[in-house]
């Protein structure tokens, strides 16, 4: 993670440093969901799973340090003038999600996985050569593509329509940072492919904001499969069974809102689920934040258990981002 | 069974090297077998041709999970598609899938806390095993450098799984280790041992000393202008791996890369293949590079940091000469200590600060194969507590630092390094010291040695045709140029 990578998300609102690491790696709390969508970037929410925390850390130590970043209430930090600067300086280096949303997403690195494996299995095909390095190892992922690819390649130009098909997609990338070209180059074939530190040095973005790139590309292409399917039917038969989108909702959190938009009183819920009162509100506490249908009013006539403080509060601030 | 038309039919070679007919035979038998055969010989066809053979399930105990996925790689690439990983790296669903389906596979690999899972045993236990492997043998002796505390538990795991036969391997045990191995796993009593030679006649043992960084640095670039390539160059930092890899490719405009575990995926695995498919000639590497490396054509492999023990120098300069030609293993040396610190820090040992942020919250952990850190899972699996694994790596600290001190005792010895070698690992063969074997003491001309065993190259254009390779610079190019590149 490069200083500029975690500048990015500081601006004159004062915000807690922590929350921003856990969204990036996807730990599902309220608190860190709150503290998302209080400062705009709940999208990122698992944009980053594999991010190390001590690496999170010496990074946001070295904003503070060089004052790019500053305390104004305890843990509470905003953009100091000098940072501003610096991000002015070095925006360039920065990509920001605009299509991404981690809480309605597929898994966009098994998507990733198979269209690379696709890509390379069709360039080498096409390229007379059998012995190669995959580029990925996930037993799934290679069966689906060895099927996909079997079903194929008796038709003659089947190589073609695939590119045709990629192009199509690629076609509708924004091209304010190259984002189908960087795509391209990333994909490995015959003898074509090029490393990290080459990707670096030719599309002059930070790793992290490549990562943050190929999720919006993959986003994108996910959008496309929904919408105009009949225009990527190779690409669909590849992906149809990694684009479905779960419902950001917990299973358990869901079953809770049921009740409740049934009519039941809190106290009945948590007897009925045998579940704890805070677990109950815990639950509508997601719901309230991930779903705009939430019913702020019914809360009232039914919340029957003992007030809390804390649920209250956090209700408040949901209910004033609406 | 004419075990030779069984090689021919799966692997299209004619003959078996040293150790791999008997070892078969013995696992075709049901025996407990321990084969210690060096790197290059062939070790994993010996379970790869039973396991075909048997026609029931294959399990490999691997202890690294970039080794687990080098074999994998290796079969599917041999036609074999029945093949797959078990390992913290999988994916939930493909686990549960991976296990539902277990009889149908050739060949588990599997890593020893994930097969000590109640889920997977009991997977296991369901279907008939043909073949029990235990890879790297070696990591289940106290005695040994890589002790790993959860390979203690494979007696367990066997007896509950009931194996037709059981393959115990390893490229590099001493005769104590040996032992130690057949004890733990309890089959001192039955297991047949086949012990191969260590020695590797095609490749010349070569150390040099040299003043200083600097020093070090001038000379590594006459050799690589000078000596026969392909080749791999060893650091014991990724950082130093990378500095001399710009360097080399800035100053004598060679295509070299570097490979370290910091690499993504992605990139191990372009680098790989370009090495394999000759486009780079030179890799600038840490450790995490070579297993499972099978490429015939090496020829040296350079020690630019001097390793940390005879196994892991033995296991990297047996990469050079697979093919049996000439070959050069040339190690640097420097005064005192230099270095010292950085092999042991490069040793693959988690340091303090590491060992208490992972029993902070070893979830945050779960995912990365970095050796230091599965190190730790495995010790945190079996059970031990923080300060137990402190003090069980201080003391591993201190043997490392024990066997480093012997390995530079052999680095600056003025005999024979070959009979110094094969005594180290416990070997009765005598060798008789001849101008091909090795350096006695110090090479002070390495060029003349690479003349003297025809390694050496006037200049980069004498160099064999299909490594003559241009640098590719990065260059931006428009998405619709990559595809037809790539499809086209
Ligand atoms: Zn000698």
């Amino acid at each position: 993670m490069d200083k500029i990578d975690l500048l990015s998300f500081f601006n004159q609102q004062p915000q807690r440093i922590k929350p921003i690491f856990y969204v990036l790696i996807g730990k599902r709390t309220i608190s860190n969901l709150l503290a998302g969508r209080r400062n705009h970037y709940l999208n990122y929410f698992r944009a980053a799973p594999t991010l190390a925390q001590t690496t999170f850390n010496r990074t946001a130590d070295v904003l503070i340090q060089e004052a790019l970043i500053t305390e104004t209430a305890p843990e509470n930090y905003i953009l100091t003038v000098k940072g501003k600067q610096y991000w002015q300086d070095k925006r360039a280096y920065v990509y920001r999600l605009k299509k991404y949303d981690g809480l309605f997403v597929p898994d966009l690195d098994v998507i990733d996985q198979l269209l690379g494996l696709a890509v390379q299995v069709t360039s080498n095909f096409v390229h007379g050569q059998t012995h190669y390095i995959p580029v990925s190892n996930a037993w799934l992922v290679q069966r689906r593509v060895q099927h996909w690819f079997r079903h194929y390649k008796r038709n003659p130009d089947f190589a073609q329509q695939f590119m045709t098909e990629l192009a199509f997609w690629l076609a509708q990338l924004p091209t304010a940072q190259a984002n189908a070209d960087y795509m391209a180059a990333t994909f490995q074939g015959y003898q074509v492919g090029w490393s990290d530190l080459a990707l670096t040095d030719m599309f002059g973005l930070t790793p992290l904001s490549q990562h943050f790139m190929r999720l919006d590309n993959l986003t994108n292409l996910v959008q496309l499969l929904k919408q105009k399917q009949q225009a990527l039917p190779m690409i669909y038969m590849l992906l149809k069974q990694a684009i479905y989108t779960p419902n950001p909702i917990s299973i358990s959190a869901q079953k809770t809102w049921l009740l409740f938009g049934q009519g039941y009183p809190l106290s009945r819920i948590a007897a009925r689920r045998h579940l704890k009162p805070s677990t109950i509100r815990e639950h509508l506490l997601e719901v309230a934040l991930l779903n705009d249908q939430f019913d702020f009013k019914r809360l009232i006539s039914q919340d029957d258990l003992p007030a809390s403080a804390y649920f209250t509060e956090r209700m408040k601030s949901i209910q004033e981002m609406e | 069974m004419n075990l030779e038309q069984e090689l021919a039919h799966y692997f299209g070679f004619k003959t078996f090297h040293p150790g791999q007919k008997a070892i078969i035979e013995h696992a075709l038998k049901g025996d407990a077998v321990l084969g210690v055969l060096p790197t290059g010989s062939g070790k994993s066809l010996c379970y790869q041709l039973p396991g075909l053979v048997m026609h029931r399930l294959t399990v490999i105990v691997s202890p690294l999970i970039s080794l687990m996925q080098d074999q994998v790689i290796q079969l599917r690439q041999q036609g074999q598609s029945k093949v797959v990983a078990l390992n913290s790296t999988v994916r939930k669903a493909e686990q549960t899938y991976i296990l539902q389906h277990v009889k149908d596979f050739d060949f588990l690999f599997v890593s020893p806390e994930t097969l000590g899972r109640s889920d997977v045993l009991l997977a296991l236990k369901q279907i008939s095993i043909g073949l029990f492997v235990i890879d790297e043998a070696h990591c289940i002796s106290q005695w040994g450098v890589d002790f790993r505390p959860s390979y203690l538990q494979l007696r367990h795991y066997r007896q509950i799984l009931k194996p037709y036969s059981t393959l115990m391997l390893t490229a590099t045990a001493t005769p104590k280790v040996q032992a130690d191995i057949l004890d733990k796993l309890g089959l001192i009593k039955q297991a047949v041992r086949i012990i191969t030679n260590v020695d590797r006649p095609n490749i010349f043992l070569d150390t040099v000393k040299v003043a200083d960084d600097e020093q070090r640095q001038q000379l590594l670039q006459t050799i690589i202008k000078h000596i026969t390539w392909p080749g791999i160059i060893y650091f014991s930092s990724r950082q130093a791996a990378e500095e001399v890899a710009l360097q080399l490719q800035q100053t004598l405009h060679i295509p070299t890369a570097f490979y370290h575990g910091a690499l993504s995926n992605r990139d191990r695995q372009l680098i790989q293949q370009r090495f394999m498919t000759n486009q780079i000639p030179i890799i600038c590497a840490t450790n995490a590079f070579g297993m499972g490396i099978n490429k015939k054509n090496i020829r040296f492999v350079i020690h630019y940091h001097a390793p940390s023990s005879f196994e892991s120098y033995l296991q990297e300069f047996g990469r050079a000469g697979r093919d049996g030609k000439q070959s050069i293993a040339i190690t640097f040396i420097t005064p005192a200590d230099a270095g010292l610190q950085a092999n042991l820090l490069a040793s693959g040992l988690p340091s303090t600060s590491m060992i208490q942020m992972f029993y902070n919250e070893p979830r945050l952990f779960a995912h990365t194969d970095d050796q230091a850190l599965e190190l730790l899972r495995d010790f945190y699996s079996s059970g031990l507590e923080m300060t137990q694994v402190q003090q069980m790596l201080t003391a591993k600290y201190q043997e490392k630092q024990a066997a480093l001190t012997e390995f530079q005792r052999y680095l600056s010895a003025a005999t024979c390094k070959r009979q110094l070698l094969s005594d180290y690992f416990g070997q009765k063969a005598v060798h008789s010291h001849d101008d091909t074997c090795c350096c006695l003491g110090q090479d002070e001309a390495v060029l003349t040695t690479l003349k003297k065993l025809n390694l050496y190259q006037r200049d980069s254009t004498q160099q064999p045709r299909s490594l003559q390779k241009a640098i590719e610079t990065p260059k931006v190019v428009h998405w619709q140029q990559t595809l037809k590149q790539l499809f086209e």
